[in-house]
């Protein structure tokens, strides 16, 4: 399942603080808006899970309203950022540390969103995918004739697998399968 | 670290980079260093000057280039300083960690290092085959081709050297380096001792073990490959 982080609030260094620790600990598409004027040309209506970071400044009746809306269709979850010094539930300030920012977005991840594990969900689904087939001994070739892709689309994928993960070699992703469950022992040549 | 010279005493570069003390006793240094210098030891083990510099300067620093009259050196004292370092990964590194990779799975056996252990085994297998291989077959052919001045014949021998450019050795190295960095990342087991043993291990394992390919390609395949390609 997909998720979306939809981040609104007009301060750019908060913004681009943000941005940086949530795309550096998490998997999702991030959308930034600097207000919420752009909040009307966005759509949201999806099957994806969204989560809502808005300024708390930002008192807008017509954005509650609109997501009042968004909320009858999709799964969706506010978080308020305060921009003093504040303890409440979900919600960040100003001041809330990168593991505290962290810790309360990945709670809520995993409570609607289907976040169960944070290390492999790290990797798409078609990148666990292809790193299933990897672990077992399949050639690129096979691969792509498994999931019906093209061998360069595999390459890609296997690419991209290696930046998120830090690991180069087949052993070392085979390693990875395993310890992450996401093949057993036994399915390896 | 600077470069090392003739004039260096070997035991100030040892002070700075403890790993040059393997290398040096796999070079044929066996004599107590006191205040001997590079020059020295050299000329009391019979070593090839050049051949030093060319492999100690190369661990202190991986784009380590010499200057043209280094590269002057027997292509077998060469192929005996690879041999010897195919030796202590045979008889010191790998049994090493096996060892500790046992006491772990002993000692806290829902760490699943058992589990690493297996997919490793297989790497190591190929590794081994593959300094075996160059060991029996492929350093004899090139020590014979640069000493009778001939080329390389054999098309098994000359498949493997080319096939070195496929990077073959880069692939062992990065299955230790992910080896290391999954153990760090994704493995606790609550023996704290042999775990730290065993990154140790396996840290100095990779660093030896990319200085050592290093070696083989720049010096000794590099050297060969327009023989065999010609």
């Amino acid at each position: 399942m997909g998720r979306n982080i939809v981040l609104i609030h007009e301060s750019e260094i908060v913004a681009k603080g943000l941005r940086s620790i949530l795309l550096s600990s998490f998997n999702v598409d991030l959308i930034h808006l600097n207000s919420v004027v752009d909040f009307t040309a966005r759509k949201f209506l999806s099957d994806c899970y969204t989560l809502f970071i808005i300024d708390k400044d930002l008192k807008d009746d017509n954005l509650i309203k609109k997501l009042g809306c968004i909320k009858e269709r999709n799964k969706l979850d506010i978080l308020w950022f305060y921009n003093f010094d504040v303890e409440r539930e979900h919600s960040l300030n100003i001041y809330s540390s990168t593991n505290s920012i962290i810790k309360v977005i990945r709670e809520l991840l995993m409570k609607e969103g289907g976040y169960k594990d944070l290390a492999p969900q790290e990797l798409s689904e078609r990148e666990l995918d292809v790193l299933r087939l990897v672990a077992k001994g399949k050639s690129n070739k096979d691969i792509a004739d498994m999931l019906f892709i093209s061998i360069h689309t595999v390459i890609s994928h296997r690419k991209n697998i290696t930046d998120k993960l830090g690991i180069k070699s087949i052993p070392g992703l085979t390693v990875y399968a395993i310890l992450n469950k996401l093949v057993e022992p036994s399915e390896i040549s | 670290m600077k470069e090392i010279t003739l004039r260096d005493k070997l035991a100030d570069i040892v002070k700075q980079e403890f790993m040059l003390y393997s290398i040096f006793e796999r070079l044929g240094i066996n004599v107590a260093y006191k205040e001997l210098t590079v020059d020295d030891v050299c000329e009391i083990n019979g070593i090839n000057r050049n051949l030093f510099l060319i492999v100690a300067n190369t661990y202190i620093n991986n784009n380590y280039i010499p200057e043209e009259e280094v590269l002057n050196f027997p292509v077998s004292n060469l192929v005996d300083y690879l041999n010897n370092t195919h030796s202590t990964y045979n008889n010191s590194f790998i049994p090493r960690m096996q060892n500790l990779f046992r006491k772990i799975r002993d000692l806290d056996p829902t760490a699943k290092v058992h589990l690493v252990n297996d997919v490793y085994l297989k790497t190591q297998k190929t590794f081994i085959e593959h300094y075996e291989y160059e060991d029996n077959v492929v350093f004899p052919a090139i020590v014979k081709s640069v000493s009778e001045d001939v080329d390389v014949t054999d098309n098994e021998v000359i498949k493997f050297i080319l096939d070195i450019e496929n990077d073959e050795h880069l692939r062992f190295v990065e299955a230790l380096e992910d080896l290391l960095s999954i153990f760090l990342k994704y493995v606790k087991p609550n023996c704290r001792k042999e775990m730290v043993e065993l990154l140790a291990i396996l840290d100095t394992f990779t660093k030896d073990l990319t200085h050592h390919m290093l070696i083989e390609d720049r010096y000794l395949y590099s050297r060969i490959k327009n023989c065999v390609n010609g």
